[in-house]
């Protein structure tokens, strides 16, 4: 059976698809480009975040004369390379520590200082079209000693490719996807009819907004509806699944960085094994459902080709970007194809069903505030979930 | 074919038309031709693009097919979890693949449309408590069975009941004057044992307007009797209209909703001329949908408001025995185990649970009332609503049906089960009759009449006094 509405769907399934496996398959030939031979040994270990517990990351191999060579300039003192990491006290000697002084820092502050520190110009160099090293995506660009103590080369993968998908084309997919929304909310509120639909649209307010919110509430809580309760096994999975998708890519401290070094400012992030965790838990609730999706006669039965694509699309984020973020080897191929398929899902979000993204509310708010104003809203029980 | 005698797309509009199709016993020569009964394709698409709007297209689009909704439906359930039974299964290979498709539809398919529209639901609306997305496949059930008449492909009663709304605006053959006599042979028939009893008609200015199914005066006008002598023994200024008397609506069931807009129309004219302070309906559950849920947007009225206030007659006696104005003698309350058949139309969808079993609460004995389960708003269909215990073409898959209410009734234990609800009596009726698991099933009035206590200027005088 064929769900999915008009012929141009099918068609956007195809590209989209086509696209998408041509996209896997190039992200994962970016073979990682040979080894630049002969480093010299000069590589400051950076691990003074350990003092704050458990580090998320690989510590850091500071490569420090490159960074000196590579801030001189012919005729400028030496003294004013240095002033570009180290500060200076009242004497004028330098201090070891990377733009901090010798007082003490909170481990937040620490990890800002480093981040928007480094990052922050390397992409200033980068953008002026000079050599620089890792920007905002490439965390193992930079926490880059394996075990053992073994320092992974870092590959800078197309750099074309990656300013690319982390800027036009990201763009792109937000603009796409916040327009999209936006469109869809839109269409649905002004298709409303009350004539088509026999709901007293516009009347009794006070009764259609409780009515309205009462219907959201009760199904984006877990077990908050009988239905949901009925199933346990599935509202677990179902909940573990969005929490993932949402919560995790809006508090992944690397998506944060991201957002500090292009706007400047970002939201407080999840703690790593919470992340690692939550990404899990919501890839293994992406199998039940997909197990679940084959195995039942009733859910089998309403299956079509786009709910095989649109999980694909859901779980490939989350699969790619915990390797990405996890891998030993230096490769930049999973880096690659976690930000196509996220871009990916943002596009398709408006054009398939997870436009439930938005419209999830705008249908419980409508069956909400029919129930809640006209089915049994103005009398005794009114309607319960 | 584009057209047959009696299959066709135009609607029932005349007493000969009408008579002309009854005479088709069973529906024969009506189900033969649609056979070759034409797809007018264009039509279809232009329907659909005319009304089918955000509300029930978003709600084909963001289905997520979780089939949460396969065990909130009866049909489900009642056919051994056949998946093609699962509701959103059968909208979408229904509605949805008109609209996929554009309306380009053979005759098979419409004929396979009306079986999904009309025997594999009653838009009894409970699917719409159980889809995380609150999309309610028994509305656009109903706008289905709305595509399906204008292009004739509609049950043969349901034909017959459209166009029975039509010319007599109700769902029966019965005239203003077989009505207004019904009611006076039924009144007179009382004077022996309610002297004085009245069934006011067209009074005007009454506290009470009351309408009735036709039904009623056409095979069970007992059920008019009860009705004026609980109103007699309640003390209530009230009238029947002459005409604007009947409340159903098969012409909701069958889809022809133009005929929906001119039977509430002549209720609501009723109301007009009577000017009653408020109107109750009978005990019927869609004749309230019809009339009181639906009708205002029919009529052109946005706020879905009634003209004046219109309560189920559930509302009026359970006002009634709050108030006083009846009371039960509580040696004569129900003392066997009873159940209570919540109506979709009544319950579900206009809230009504409380007010159900605060009447329950005055007429059985504690300890005697067995909910089903599930029960209240969560009960399950009678079997029988949406026109299904009218359909003979579709009787097996109705009857099959019935068998997850039976197996309710069934665990309550109960031995009376109260249905203030025509079509959930006679499901209940036809339920023991196909599975006899030894029930009986009453309205309200009748067990109200045995248990009610006769204030003594009502009681009837010896014979002799002057």
């Amino acid at each position: 059976m064929r769900t999915g509405s008009d012929g141009w769907r099918r068609t956007w399934r195809r590209i989209v698809g086509g696209v998408l496996g041509l996209g896997l398959v190039w992200a994962a030939t970016l073979a990682p480009a040979p080894v630049r031979a002969g480093g010299s040994d000069d590589r400051l270990t950076i691990d003074a975040m350990s003092a704050y517990g458990p580090l998320a990351r690989a510590t850091v191999a500071f490569p420090h004369d490159r960074h000196v060579t590579a801030l001189s300039r012919p005729g400028a003192p030496d003294d004013a390379v240095c002033a570009t990491c180290h500060l200076q006290d009242k004497d004028g000697n330098l201090f070891e520590g990377f733009r901090r002084d010798d007082g003490p820092v909170t481990g937040d502050r620490l990890r800002a200082i480093f981040h928007e520190g480094c990052i922050g110009c390397h992409m200033k160099r980068a953008a002026a079209g000079r050599k620089a090293g890792p920007g905002d995506v490439q965390c193992r660009g930079c926490h880059n000693v394996a075990a053992g103590g073994r320092v992974m080369p870092w590959q800078p993968a197309s750099v074309g490719l990656l300013a690319f998908l982390t800027g036009p084309m990201l763009w792109l997919a937000f603009a796409v996807f916040f327009g999209g929304c936006l469109w869809r909310v839109v269409a649905y509120v002004r298709g409303l009819d009350w004539r088509l639909d026999r709901v007293p649209y516009g009347y009794f307010r006070s009764l259609a907004l409780k009515g309205a919110l009462r219907s959201i509430g009760h199904w984006l809580l877990p077990y908050g509806a009988r239905n949901w309760r009925l199933h346990p096994a599935y509202t677990a999975a179902a909940f573990l699944f969005h929490v993932g998708l949402v919560i995790v890519p809006l508090f992944l401290y690397a998506h944060g960085v991201i957002l500090r070094q292009r706007f400047g400012f970002a939201w407080p992030a999840l703690p790593a094994d919470w992340a690692d965790g939550l990404t899990l838990l919501a890839v293994a609730a992406g199998v039940f459902l997909l197990v679940r999706r084959y195995v039942l006669p009733q859910v089998r039965i309403l299956t079509t080709p786009q709910d095989w694509l649109v999980m694909a699309l859901s779980l490939a984020p989350l699969v790619t970007g915990f390797v990405a973020a996890h891998q030993a080897g230096p490769g930049n191929g999973w880096l690659v194809a976690h930000i196509m398929t996220g871009e990916l899902l943002l596009i398709a979000i408006p054009f398939t069903k997870l436009s439930h993204v938005v419209l999830f509310f705008c249908s419980r708010a409508q069956i909400g505030m029919d129930f809640g104003v006209k089915r049994g809203g103005q009398n005794g029980s009114g309607i319960v979930w | 074919m584009p057209e047959g005698i009696y299959c066709n797309k135009r609607p029932i509009t005349t007493e000969k038309d009408l008579k002309a199709l009854l005479a088709d016993t069973r529906g024969t020569k009506y189900y033969a031709e649609m056979l070759a009964l034409d797809v007018d394709s264009d039509l279809l698409w232009e329907t659909v693009q005319k009304t089918c709007k955000s509300r029930l297209r978003t709600w084909l689009s963001i289905c997520t097919h979780c089939g949460l909704c396969a065990e909130s439906c009866f049909l489900y359930l009642a056919n051994d979890r056949d998946p093609r039974q699962v509701p959103s299964y059968k909208i979408q290979s229904t509605l949805g693949e008109i609209i996929r498709r554009r309306g380009r539809v053979d005759n098979a398919f419409m004929r396979h449309a009306m079986e999904v529209a009309w025997a594999q639901c009653t838009c009894c609306n409970r699917c719409a408590m159980f889809c995380p997305q609150g999309i309610d496949v028994g509305v656009m059930m109903s706008y289905l069975r709305g595509l399906l008449y204008a292009q004739g492909f509609t049950p043969w009663e349901m034909k017959i009941g459209a166009g029975m709304h039509r010319v007599y605006r109700a769902q029966m053959d019965v005239t203003t004057e077989d009505w207004c006599e019904t009611c006076a042979w039924m009144a007179e028939e009382q004077q022996d044992d309610w002297p004085g009893l009245e069934i006011p008609v067209d009074k005007v200015g009454a506290d009470i307007m009351y309408t009735v199914n036709a039904r009623e005066p056409k095979h069970y006008p007992e059920d008019l009797a009860d009705a004026a002598i609980l109103f007699h023994l309640a003390g209530e200024n009230w009238t029947v209209p002459s005409e604007g008397w009947e409340q159903t609506s098969l012409s909701m069931f069958a889809g022809d909703w133009e005929a929906c807009k001119l039977q509430v129309q002549s209720v609501y004219d009723a109301i007009e001329r009577l000017k009653p302070k408020r109107v109750i309906s009978t005990e019927c559950g869609h004749a309230h949908r019809g009339t009181v849920i639906e009708g205002p947007f029919w009529v052109g009225r946005a706020d879905g408001q009634t003209p004046v206030p219109y309560i189920h007659y559930v509302q009026w006696v359970a006002e009634a025995l709050r108030t006083g104005k009846l009371i039960i003698d509580p040696a004569k309350r129900i003392r066997e185990p009873v159940t209570f058949q919540d109506a979709c139309n009544y319950v579900r969808n206009w809230g009504l649970a409380d007010e159900v079993r605060e009447i329950l609460s005055y007429i059985v004995e504690p300890g005697f009332f067995r909910e089903m389960t599930p029960g209240r708003e969560y009960n399950f269909c009678c079997g029988g609503g949406g026109g299904f215990n009218g359909i003979g073409k579709f009787r097996p898959q109705r009857n099959k049906g019935m068998l997850v209410k039976r197996d309710q009734i069934v665990a309550t234990g109960a031995k009376l089960v109260i249905a203030p609800c025509h079509n959930c009596w006679d499901a209940i009726r036809d339920l023991e009759e196909e599975y006899k698991v030894g029930i009986t099933w009453s309205f309200l009035k009748p067990l109200l009449l045995k248990m009610v206590l006769v204030p003594d200027h009502l009681k009837p005088k010896p014979a002799g006094d002057a």
